[in-house]
């Protein structure tokens, strides 16, 4: 079995294992208290199948907000229609664009979307790895160095998807900066005791204020 | 108890949780024994108020009190050895229901030896499948009526769709009980369908209850016990469609998430989301709530991996 019962009032759906660790440490090291991070498992299309079901998942009668966290990738605004799409068919609240927060009478939790990433509230085009790689070439600038030769010789850089490029570039950082597995998943990469990913770093600012603001926000 | 109109339902209820018959004795106290579990801590003096919202019609309120101002002296009948505890005084039992503007007041008292009840509305038809209600004598007699009135036949067709061995069901006369026997492939002599496996005397409890009770409700109480899990689609699939042919209303209570994800297949088939529903029921402090959840909304829980239960 997947998932886990709600326990939370709080809950932030996001695509997979990555960005459920993501989240999870980020409120953890930013001190953010009454979330719950829960994955779709089926990436960015999930969304449908998991609000469909929630309200018959054990303890979802306590949520009282749901952030929908999903990447930009090339085409922000398509990326979000898919997201809006998605929760409209599965009929829960649908915010018109990204970070409002809708209520709707009808549903117990209100739902805001985070488009991953953005700046100043404005989407831009990547994923969570375009965030992630600014916290980890700071934390290792000389492999980091290297990287840059790596994907220039072996072409990398010449890849249509922007999205695909950091996360090969994240891929070859972390594999090169933990001897002890150079396979080390994403998701166990993100904790803060393998001092990988600092996320403390300033580029997750954003995302934690906006998190750190949501409860407050519901009316 | 709250949702309907009888005292009968508390005896029904007794009855399906195993305390079997009920016998008075000469006093006051053996009277009320029969109703002492009814009441917080046991006080009878307090009575007791249940209540309920539901989305249909609303708040409903049972309450359960004796009724002090009315109280009679029985002589109930008895040899010398009753002499001494044959007369006492009782009072009779209340069940008011109150339903949006109204109310059922009834009442249970002693007369000639015999419980009864007045003012009570009729018992919607209800049958329970529980392994305190699973027995065969039980399952030989609804056999039997239905066998009066040529209907046996679809229960005998119905077994055979998931027990293909089983040729022909019939009632037998066994020391002045009727019990059922089945003829089974490679036998020669029929067996008592009471030593067959327990899955398959349930699932025939179950049809007989579902044949039997046209229009009405079936509840089954852990449905999933019993049955081997790669059986438990085909049989629920059996089970719904019985249920969809009579218009019976099937309500089943299970702990079992094996149990929920063989249900799928069947809730998926000839548009059975609007129809099929999962109640939930929880507990939010010292109140219980049911929360409805849709077919569709279930289905996609269950392939979510959500837990549900």
């Amino acid at each position: 079995m997947g998932a886990t019962s709600i326990s939370s009032e709080f809950l932030i759906v996001c695509e997979g294992d990555g960005d459920v660790a993501f989240f999870r440490h980020l409120c953890e090291v930013r001190g953010i208290q009454g979330f719950q991070a829960e994955r779709t498992g089926g990436g960015n299309a999930g969304f449908l199948r998991y609000f469909k079901g929630l309200p018959a998942q054990s303890g979802a009668e306590r949520l009282k907000g749901v952030v929908v966290a999903s990447d930009n990738d090339d085409t922000p605004d398509a990326s979000f229609k898919l997201i809006r799409d998605q929760l409209k068919k599965a009929k829960v609240p649908a915010p018109d664009n990204p970070l409002e927060t809708v209520k709707w009478a009808a549903c117990d939790f209100a739902v805001t979307v985070l488009m991953i990433p953005f700046v100043n509230g404005a989407s831009q085009k990547g994923c969570l790895e375009t965030l992630l790689l600014q916290s980890v070439t700071a934390r290792f600038p000389a492999i980091n160095q290297c990287a840059d030769s790596y994907l220039d010789c072996a072409g990398v850089n010449g890849w249509a998807n922007a999205g695909s490029i950091a996360k090969m570039r994240l891929r070859s950082i972390l594999s090169a900066a933990w001897a002890e597995d150079p396979y080390l998943g994403l998701q166990w990469a993100m904790n803060p005791t393998k001092d990988l990913i600092p996320l403390q770093h300033r580029c997750f600012d954003e995302i934690a204020e906006f998190l750190r603001a949501f409860p407050g926000g519901i009316h | 108890m709250a949702g309907g109109g009888s005292p009968e339902i508390y005896f029904r209820i007794r009855n399906w949780r195993g305390f079997g018959d009920y016998r008075l004795q000469g006093s006051r106290d053996s009277f009320e024994s029969l109703f002492r579990d009814l009441f917080f801590e046991f006080d009878q003096k307090s009575g007791a108020v249940i209540r309920l919202t539901d989305s249909n019609i609303g708040d409903r309120s049972l309450r359960i009190y004796y009724g002090e101002d009315e109280p009679y002296t029985l002589q109930l009948k008895g040899g010398a050895a009753m002499a001494e505890t044959s007369t006492f005084s009782i009072q009779p039992l209340h069940f008011k229901w109150k339903a949006k503007e109204k109310i059922v007041d009834t009442k249970v008292y002693i007369e000639e030896n015999q419980l009864k009840i007045s003012g009570a509305q009729e018992v919607y038809p209800i049958h329970l499948i529980s392994p305190l209600t699973v027995n065969s004598a039980f399952s030989a007699q609804r056999f039997s009526e239905l066998s009066k009135s040529n209907r046996h036949q679809q229960v005998t067709e119905a077994v055979r769709e998931l027990f293909p061995a089983v040729r022909e069901i019939t009632t037998e006369a066994i020391g002045g009980d009727i019990m059922l026997y089945a003829a089974l492939d490679g036998i020669n002599d029929k067996i008592p369908v009471a030593v067959l496996s327990g899955g398959m005397n349930k699932y025939l409890a179950l049809i007989l209850s579902i044949f039997s009770n046209r229009g009405g409700v079936v509840l089954v109480d852990e449905i999933e016990n019993g049955f081997y899990y790669k059986f438990q689609t085909p049989m629920l699939r059996s089970i719904v469609k019985f249920c969809e042919q009579e218009n019976v209303q099937l309500i089943a209570s299970t702990h079992s998430y094996e149990l929920l994800q063989s249900l799928i297949p069947v809730v998926e088939e000839a548009d059975r989301e609007e129809t099929f529903s999962l109640l939930r029921v929880f507990r939010d402090g010292n109140r219980s709530e049911v929360k409805y959840i849709r077919g569709s909304s279930y289905k996609a829980a269950l392939e979510q991996g959500f837990e549900v239960r």
